[in-house]
């Protein structure tokens, strides 16, 4: 006999399943209903492009669990829960053809493979649903916000996969067993359920089997239209969409403001002022905390998580529009809105944030808390014109001097003094002739131990005979420290300037050793018409080494360990230039710290942080200084003017000066360089500690 | 209340000493890369006129003294939230001393009429003086005070904390009156973009010398009795010496010592 089953067996009335289904799927359908309206609330954004791309990519990252997976417990937990979902889904839409639609599916060997894929990834869900429970509860792992839905959700879950075993094994028990003995195990779980119950006799396992189908079916629907379509457990439909609506742009870019007439597009100021994309980003948070975990603020004891603020975005969402039409309190009128930061979220939750972008690298949907802190503190600056008091002295001075460095004694061509280069100025607009221009940068030109790297770098073309340009004083700040403050408006008149005067000159690639400038040249430029190549100095160097233009001295053996600048690695994905750079001039002994590449830490510097006072908590850069220390390397290397600093203040603070330094790699690179011929003039020396 | 303040666009005085020079003549200052900005103390000035029309109503008038009919330093200067600004450009007062900016600016303002207070800037950051604002009041007739660091008012009177060099005077002046204000305790606020955006259209009306009714005689008679000579940068040298110790204690013990011998602290 061709193995198969008889559906519904053992049970009366079993078609009522359809409308206890569709009542369910209909109670769900209105949970995400009111979901989706109160997305309406917000102001609309771009429509998706590219499509495929983004069909692509919620692929691989809902059925792949691309990012879910990158943690072991967590990732294998979820995947074992999810999958498990998945198949027992399908599975069950199988009884459906094959009984209902009367396509017979579920015979012979099919069948058999059919019950033993559901028992594999069955099981695969309890021992997934029991890693959580033991995860939230047992070990009540850190980064955990639990509150009753989670509880609710994990036990639903598990007692729908239990019953769903029972079930199965009271009907094997009571048919199989006897009659087709050597189908039975092909259900490892059923089976093994059969086995233990074979002996209560008949007519107790027909009314177990009974009542345990009917309370099976029941608890599914209402995890259905409870769990899924009104609490954290919707999830597992908006995440998805959450991952299709992904913002394409570049990871370091941050978004445009075409029109400054427009006050509500001048930040976030109240949940009505979000784009709808972000309030769904808002709302599909399901609080798993890995952004929480890797926030450099968040570890150093600041107010700020970028978990909470997405949280209370969403709660606001909850709080100030309506979902459902009739919830509208009877007269129709939705509640207003109320501001967002100085009620909800505070000042020092918005303004401890260093841009690292950790929270984007670690959402497995996709979820963005970095651009809503950007998009809060546009609204405090350009609407409410509030930001902490240095911060400002920062952005008046972007504004009256076009650099954020108040009080500097350099004016921005004193760093070159002595090495004779081309300017801009002089040269006149690029015809034929060489279309590099070196960036100096505000911090390379004009803070002093910055302005040893750009001599450093400036050292390293000329002997690598490269012929390049520098704008001298007609070079003003790229607009980045404004940006992430807040101040759109000052960025946008900072990047016009430039443009037009890079355009003027014809300069077709730009050089820089600030991460900064080159996220914002590489990534946001395009945006306002400004197009060039960019070159972070790591990467120009490493091609000069690869072409055989710069000849170092073997490397002195000294171990170093790497920092990996945000804005250099996480938000550009340049990882290896650097540590080739290192290594060529460094020596073979590269130390990891703990935290790297995508997941490096923040120096502390990033997003405006540079310029404010950090009262609150540990200091985010004696943490980082104290990690590169715990590699046992002698020297620190860097690529970032900000990290530089910070490294010096944290090595200072720590009182560490004896057993590290921090060095740009182009330092390190120009002292490799000295011994090999004669130079003209002394390498200046970096100071100690 | 109607408030009038004076604003003086300076040299940023933040820049660097290495980017003045003074020009062939000895007399003119040459700062090509060196940006123009309103004079910090005439800042605190504005603040506290819009924190005044903030709490009393009425508005806050600009004037101003300049070289160029060139109106877009005052637009950028009322984006913090100043109603409307007056420019007096006339070369009867090009290169003028102190005198002839106070007779210039006390004419602009009398021809304004409708006031109730004056605020300046204690002095401007680029000639230091600080006579302008007391003789915009000799001229106007008005009481005055210098150096305010805080002002109240209370019905047709103002309180203002005077800076003396142990503490703090609190004066009583009846209104309309003229005040030159420090920068301790007002901080010019920061522009909103909306602010910003409708500042451009924020009304500038720009006065010639007749427009106000200055007379060069008088002008004459009054100002300019001064004449710069020259003007030079003085030639500072720096000596670095490196004093240590075995200890962090020691080394500042020793740096404290120094300090004493040289009679700095």
């Amino acid at each position: 006999m061709t193995p198969t089953r008889e559906i519904y067996w053992n049970i009366s009335w079993g078609l009522a399943v359809y409308p206890i289904a569709i009542i369910s799927i209909a109670i769900m359908a209105l949970g995400i209903y009111a979901r989706v309206n109160r997305w309406r609330a917000g102001r609309p954004s771009e429509k998706p492009s590219e499509i495929s791309l983004r069909i692509w990519r919620t692929l691989v990252n809902a059925l792949g669990q691309a990012r879910i997976l990158r943690e072991g417990y967590a990732g294998v937990m979820h995947l074992l829960i999810f999958w498990g979902f998945v198949v027992l889904f399908i599975g069950t839409l199988l009884v459906m053809v094959h009984e209902d639609f009367h396509i017979r599916v579920l015979q012979g060997n099919f069948y058999l493979g059919y019950k033993l894929a559901l028992n594999i990834f069955g099981l695969g869900a309890i021992v997934g649903i029991l890693m959580a429970a033991f995860r939230r509860y047992v070990i009540k792992a850190r980064r955990l916000d639990s509150d009753r839905a989670f509880a609710i959700a994990i036990a639903f879950i598990f007692v729908i996969l239990v019953t769903g075993f029972l079930v199965e094994g009271f009907r094997i028990a009571a048919t199989e067993l006897t009659q087709h003995p050597d189908w039975a195990p092909w259900s490892l779980g059923g089976y093994g359920v059969a086995l233990i119950v074979r002996g209560i006799g008949e007519p107790t396992l027909l009314t177990l089997h009974a009542a345990t189908w009917w309370f099976h079916m029941i608890t599914a629907f209402t995890f259905i239209a409870f769990c899924i379509g009104w609490s954290t457990q919707s999830h597992i439909l908006l995440a998805p969409v959450n991952v299709f609506l992904m913002r394409l742009r570049p990871k370091g870019a941050l978004k445009t403001i075409a029109d400054f007439k427009d006050k509500g597009a001048l930040g976030m100021g109240s949940v009505r002022d979000a784009v709808w994309k972000d309030l769904v980003d808002s709302d599909v948070c399901v609080r798993c905390g890995r952004c929480h975990e890797r926030c450099p603020a968040a570890s150093t004891g600041k107010p700020l998580s970028p978990r909470t603020i997405v949280q209370k975005i969403k709660n606001q969402l909850h709080m100030e529009t309506v979902g459902l039409p009739w919830h509208s309190g009877g007269n129709g009128a939705r509640p207003q809105p109320n501001p967002i930061v100085g009620q909800n979220i505070s000042d020092d939750e918005i303004w401890s944030c260093t841009t690292c972008g950790a929270c984007h690298y670690e959402c497995p949907i996709f979820v963005e808390p970095m651009t809503k802190i950007v998009e809060l503190r546009r609204h405090e600056v350009m609407v409410r014109g509030k930001m902490p008091e240095t911060a400002q002295v920062a952005m008046v001075s972007l504004q009256k001097r076009g650099h954020p460095w108040t009080g500097t004694p350099h004016m921005r061509t004193e760093w070159a003094n002595d090495l004779n280069l081309n300017q801009l100025s002089k040269a006149g607009p690029s015809e034929g002739r060489s279309n590099l221009l070196f960036w100096v940068g505000c911090s390379g030109a004009l803070v002093d131990r910055n302005m040893l790297v750009s001599q450093a770098m400036a050292r390293i073309l000329q002997r690598a005979g490269v012929e390049f340009y520098v704008l001298g004083n007609e070079e003003t700040c790229c607009g980045d420290p404004a940006r992430r403050v807040g101040n759109e408006y000052l960025f946008q008149s900072l990047a016009k300037k430039n443009i037009k005067i890079l355009q003027h000159y014809q300069v077709k690639t730009i050089l820089t050793t600030c991460p900064h400038c080159f996220n914002t040249f590489k990534n946001e430029y395009p945006d306002l018409g400004g197009v060039f190549e960019v070159v972070h100095h790591t990467q120009f160097i490493a091609s000069l080494l690869a072409q055989g233009k710069l000849k170092l001295d073997p490397p002195s053996i000294q171990s170093l360990t790497f920092h990996d600048p945000c804005y250099l690695g996480r938000h550009n994905d340049v990882y290896e230039p650097p540590r080739s750079v290192a290594q060529a001039a460094g020596g073979s002994d590269i130390r990891e710290m703990v935290r790297s590449r995508e997941r490096s830490f923040c120096c502390g510097g990033g997003g405006g942080r540079a310029w404010m006072e950090e009262t609150i908590g540990t200091r985010i850069n004696q943490m980082r200084t104290r990690e590169a220390l715990s590699t046992g390397a002698s020297i620190v290397g860097t690529a970032c003017p900000f990290c530089l600093q910070m490294f010096e203040d944290g090595i200072k603070g720590i009182d560490a000066g004896e057993r590290i330094r921090v060095l740009d790699l182009a330092e390190l690179v120009g002292q490799a360089l000295q011994t090999t011929e004669a130079t003209p003039r002394q390498v200046t020396e970096v100071p100690l500690g | 209340m109607n408030i009038i303040a004076t604003v003086k666009q300076v040299p940023d005085p933040e820049a660097p000493a290495g980017a003045f020079r003074i020009g062939p003549d000895d007399r003119v200052m040459v700062s090509p890369t060196v940006s123009s900005v309103l004079s910090p103390y005439d800042e605190s000035a504005v603040e506290a006129a819009l924190q005044l029309r903030d709490a009393h109503g009425g508005k806050v008038s600009l004037v101003c003294l300049g070289t160029e009919p060139d109106d877009s330093f005052l637009h950028e200067a009322m984006a913090t939230g100043a109603d409307e600004a007056y420019l007096v450009v006339d070369d009867m007062f090009q290169n003028g001393d102190a005198f002839a900016t106070a007779y210039a600016l006390s004419k602009a303002i009398a021809k304004i009429g409708e006031y109730d207070l004056i605020v300046c800037g204690r002095q401007a950051s680029d000639t230091d003086a600080g006579v302008v604002g007391s003789v915009i009041a000799e001229s106007l007739g008005l009481p005055s005070a210098t150096v305010i660091r805080k002002i109240e008012v209370v019905g047709d009177k103002l309180n203002a904390e005077r800076v003396i060099e142990d503490g703090i005077e609190v004066l009583e002046l009846p209104l309309p009156a003229l005040l030159t204000m420090t920068s301790e305790l007002y901080t010019l606020r920061y522009a909103s973009v909306m602010d910003i955006m409708s500042a451009s259209e924020k009304p500038v009306t720009i006065w010639s010398a007749s427009d106000i009714g200055a007379d060069a005689v008088e002008l004459d008679d009054l100002a300019n009795r001064s004449i710069l000579r020259k003007q030079f940068i003085p030639v500072s040298q720096t000596q670095c010496e490196v004093i240590g110790g075995d200890s962090a204690q020691e080394a500042a013990a020793n740096l404290a010592q120094a300090l004493r011998s040289r009679k700095v602290i």
